[in-house]
C-alpha cells in the first residue's frame, strides 16, 4: 500500500500560496501570520508512509442464507499503524443490501491493530456468490496522506428462494411408486373404500364385510383404492430474465419451483428439476427431505444464458425425465426454444402443465411510455393468449400467471388432470 | 458537533475583516463570504469552502490595506485558525459522507485539530516575542527582496515534497487484487 496527498493537502498548498502572495504583494507581516495555522498543521502530518494491511478475513454466518432474511458477515484485517482511521468498505454481490445506514465504514484505530467489523446484509434475491471483494482506505493522523488497498477473500455463500405452502397442488395424470398420497385406479390395500366383492381363495379375513355377507348369506370382501407417489419434474426456464431482481421473471419462476417442490415432497412425492437455457443442469427425482435442500440448491444456482448447446429435452433419459412424470414447466414465454421443447413434450404424451408467467406486469417500469399504452398491451396479452390456446391443443395444461397472485391462485385452474387424448390407461 | 465548530470558524472568517476595520460597507461582503463557506461545510463541498476561505482572505487583505498601520497580528492569528478548521472540517466532513462512524473517530480528529491550534496560537506568541525582544531593521528597499526569497523558497518546498509523494505512488503503484492472507 503506497499513500498519496489528499485533496485537503492540495487545498492547503493553495491557500498557502494565496497567502504568500498577498503578503509579499502588499507588504504585511499579518498575513504571514494567517498562513502560520496552516503551516503547522502541514509540519505535523507524518507524512507518507509505506504500510500493508494484510491477514485479511471475510466470514459469513454458517449455513445457507434465504432470501429476504439477514446474513451476518465479519471482516477481519491487520492493519498497520498510521495514527488515523481506517475505512473499510466491502462491495457487495446484487444479491445482498446492506442494513446499515453507510456502505462504508470507519473505524478510529490508535496504532497497529487488528480491526474487526460486522454488518448484517439482506439477502435481496437467490443466488450464488463465491468470492466478495474488500477495499481498505487508510489515513495519516492529519488527513492529508491516504492509502488504499483491495483484497478478493473467498466466500462461499449461497442464497435459496423464498418458498410457500401450497395446500392444492395439481394432480399428475399418472402416478408410480407406492406409499403415497394419490389415489390409483388399482385395488388393494389402502384406505379409500372402493367396492365389494364376493370373497375369493386368497383374500384376506380382516377384509371381510360382515354385514353385507350375513345379509347376502356368502362372504363378501371390501376393496380399497391404493396409495402411490407420483413423480414431478420441475421444467425452469433460464433463457430470459424480464424486469429487475429481485421481481423479475427468474426470481418469481425460482419461488414458484421452490414452493411447488417443498410442497410436493411433503406428500412424499418425487420431485426432479431440470433447468433448461443456455445450460442444461439437472437434479433426479427422489424424495425425503434431503431432496427437498438439494432442489432449492440448485435452484440458487440457476443462472440466466441465452446461448443454447441443447435445444430438444427429449432426449434426455429416462431417469431425469421418466415418461410418467408430471412435467410443471415454469416460464415466461419469450424464448421459442423453450415452447417448442413443451410441445415437444406434450406431443409425446406426457402430463405437462405450463404455468406462464406475465412478463409484461413485471417491465411496466423499465418500457416505454408508448410501449406501455393500453392498445400495445392488449395486443401482446391476445398475442400470448393465442400462444397458450395453441399448447392448450397439444394436451398441455397451461395458465397464465399475474406475480402479483400467489402461484396457488395460478394453480387452481390445473389442479385437476384433464382428459387425454387416445387410450391412455392408469396403471 | 463538527457542524458546530465549523460554524463557530465561518463566522470568525466572516467576521475578523470587520474587526480590523468595522464598516456597513463590508457587512455584504461578509455576508457573501459566510454562505459561500457554510454551503462548502454543509453540503459538503471542499471547493465551495476553498472559494470562501479565499475570497475571506482577500476581504482581510484589503481592510489591512485600507486599515490605519496598528497592527493586526491577533485577528490573523484568528483568521488562519478559522480557515484550518474550516477546511480541515469540510473536507472531514466529506470523506466520511455516506459511512457510518465508529465511535473514537470523530472525538480523535477533533482533538488532533486542537492541537495543531493550540500549536499554532503557541508559535505565534513565540514568533511575536523574538520579534519584539531582537527587533532586526530591514531597509524598506530590501525588505520584499527578502519576502519574495522566502516565498520562493517555501513553494519550492511544498512543490518538492507533492512531487517526492506523487513520484512515490506512481513508481511503486497501488496494491491491487491481492487475495487476502
Amino acid at each position: 500500500m503506497t499513500f498519496r496527498p489528499t485533496a485537503l493537502a492540495y487545498v492547503f498548498s493553495v491557500v498557502l500560496a494565496w497567502i504568500v502572495c498577498l503578503a509579499v504583494a502588499l507588504d504585511r507581516v499579518e498575513l504571514l501570520f494567517v498562513a502560520l495555522p496552516l503551516v503547522v498543521a502541514f509540519l505535523r502530518a507524518p507524512g507518507p508512509a509505506r504500510a500493508e494491511v494484510s491477514e485479511v478475513g471475510l466470514a459469513l454466518e454458517p449455513g445457507a442464507g434465504v432470501e429476504g432474511d439477514d446474513l451476518g458477515v465479519t471482516v477481519t484485517a491487520l492493519v498497520p499503524g498510521t495514527g488515523g482511521p481506517v475505512e473499510i468498505l466491502p462491495v457487495l454481490p446484487p444479491l445482498l443490501a446492506p442494513l446499515g445506514a453507510g456502505r462504508a465504514t470507519v473505524l478510529a484505530r490508535p496504532g497497529a491493530a487488528q480491526v474487526s467489523w460486522h454488518g448484517r446484509l439482506r439477502c435481496r434475491a437467490s443466488g450464488t456468490a463465491d468470492r466478495a471483494t474488500v477495499f481498505f482506505r487508510i489515513w495519516d493522523r492529519a488527513g492529508f496522506w491516504v492509502g488504499e488497498s483491495r483484497f478478493e477473500p473467498p466466500a462461499s455463500l449461497v442464497i435459496t428462494p423464498r418458498v410457500e405452502a401450497i395446500r392444492f397442488l395439481p394432480r399428475p395424470r399418472r402416478t408410480g411408486a407406492p406409499f403415497g398420497i394419490h389415489l390409483s385406479r388399482k385395488l388393494g390395500d389402502g384406505t379409500d373404500f372402493a367396492e365389494i366383492r364376493p370373497f375369493t381363495t386368497g383374500d384376506r379375513v380382516k377384509r371381510i364385510n360382515w354385514p353385507v355377507s350375513l345379509r347376502m348369506n356368502r362372504l363378501y370382501v371390501n376393496r380399497f383404492h391404493t396409495e402411490s407417489s407420483a413423480e414431478i419434474v420441475l421444467l425452469v426456464d433460464s433463457f430470459t430474465n424480464i424486469g429487475r431482481r429481485p421481481n423479475s421473471s427468474l426470481d418469481h419462476t425460482l419461488r414458484a419451483a421452490g414452493s411447488l417442490a417443498v410442497s410436493y415432497l411433503r406428500q412424499h412425492d418425487r420431485v426432479g428439476l431440470i433447468e433448461f437455457g443456455g445450460w442444461v443442469r439437472w437434479t433426479r427425482a427422489a424424495a425425503g427431505p434431503a431432496q427437498c435442500g438439494t432442489i432449492l440448491r440448485s435452484l440458487a444456482r440457476v443462472s440466466v444464458s441465452p446461448a443454447g448447446f441443447l435445444q430438444d429435452l427429449t432426449i434426455l433419459s429416462e431417469t431425469v425425465l421418466p415418461g410418467h412424470a408430471l412435467i410443471i414447466a415454469i416460464s415466461p414465454l419469450v424464448d421459442e426454444r423453450f415452447v417448442r421443447t413443451v410441445e415437444r413434450l406434450a406431443g409425446q404424451g406426457r402430463d405437462v402443465i405450463l404455468l406462464a408467467i406475465r412478463g409484461d406486469v413485471l417491465s411496466e417500469d423499465l418500457i416505454s411510455r408508448r410501449a406501455a399504452s393500453p392498445l400495445v398491451r392488449r395486443l401482446w396479452s391476445l398475442e400470448r393468449e393465442d400462444g397458450l390456446r395453441a399448447l392448450r391443443g397439444y394436451g398441455v395444461r397451461a395458465v397464465n400467471w399475474s406475480p402479483a397472485l400467489p402461484v396457488e391462485a395460478a394453480l387452481q385452474a390445473v389442479r385437476r388432470p384433464g382428459r387425454v387424448r387416445g387410450a391412455e390407461w392408469y396403471n | 458537533m463538527v457542524q458546530l465548530i465549523g460554524i463557530v470558524a465561518i463566522l470568525l472568517v466572516a467576521v475578523l475583516p470587520a474587526a480590523v476595520q468595522p464598516g456597513l460597507h463590508l457587512l455584504v461582503v461578509e455576508a457573501a463570504i459566510a454562505v459561500t463557506c457554510a454551503g462548502g461545510l454543509l453540503l459538503p463541498s471542499l471547493g465551495l469552502a476553498v472559494t470562501g476561505a479565499i475570497a475571506a482572505l482577500l476581504a482581510f487583505s484589503a481592510t489591512l490595506v485600507i486599515a490605519p498601520s496598528a497592527s493586526a497580528i491577533p485577528q490573523a492569528v484568528a483568521m488562519g485558525t478559522g480557515l484550518l478548521v474550516l477546511l480541515d472540517l469540510t473536507y472531514f466532513r466529506q470523506r466520511l459522507a455516506g459511512s457510518d462512524v465508529g465511535a473514537g473517530v470523530v472525538l480523535g480528529h477533533l482533538a488532533n485539530l486542537a492541537i495543531s491550534v493550540l500549536l499554532s496560537v503557541g508559535a505565534a506568541a513565540l514568533l511575536i516575542g523574538v520579534a519584539v525582544t531582537m527587533p532586526v531593521d530591514l531597509d524598506p528597499m530590501v525588505r520584499p527582496v527578502m519576502a519574495a526569497a522566502g516565498v520562493i523558497l517555501v513553494l519550492a518546498a511544498l512543490l518538492r515534497a507533492l512531487t517526492l509523494a506523487r513520484r512515490q505512488a506512481s513508481g511503486t503503484g497501488a496494491d491491487s487484487g491481492q487475495d487476502g492472507s
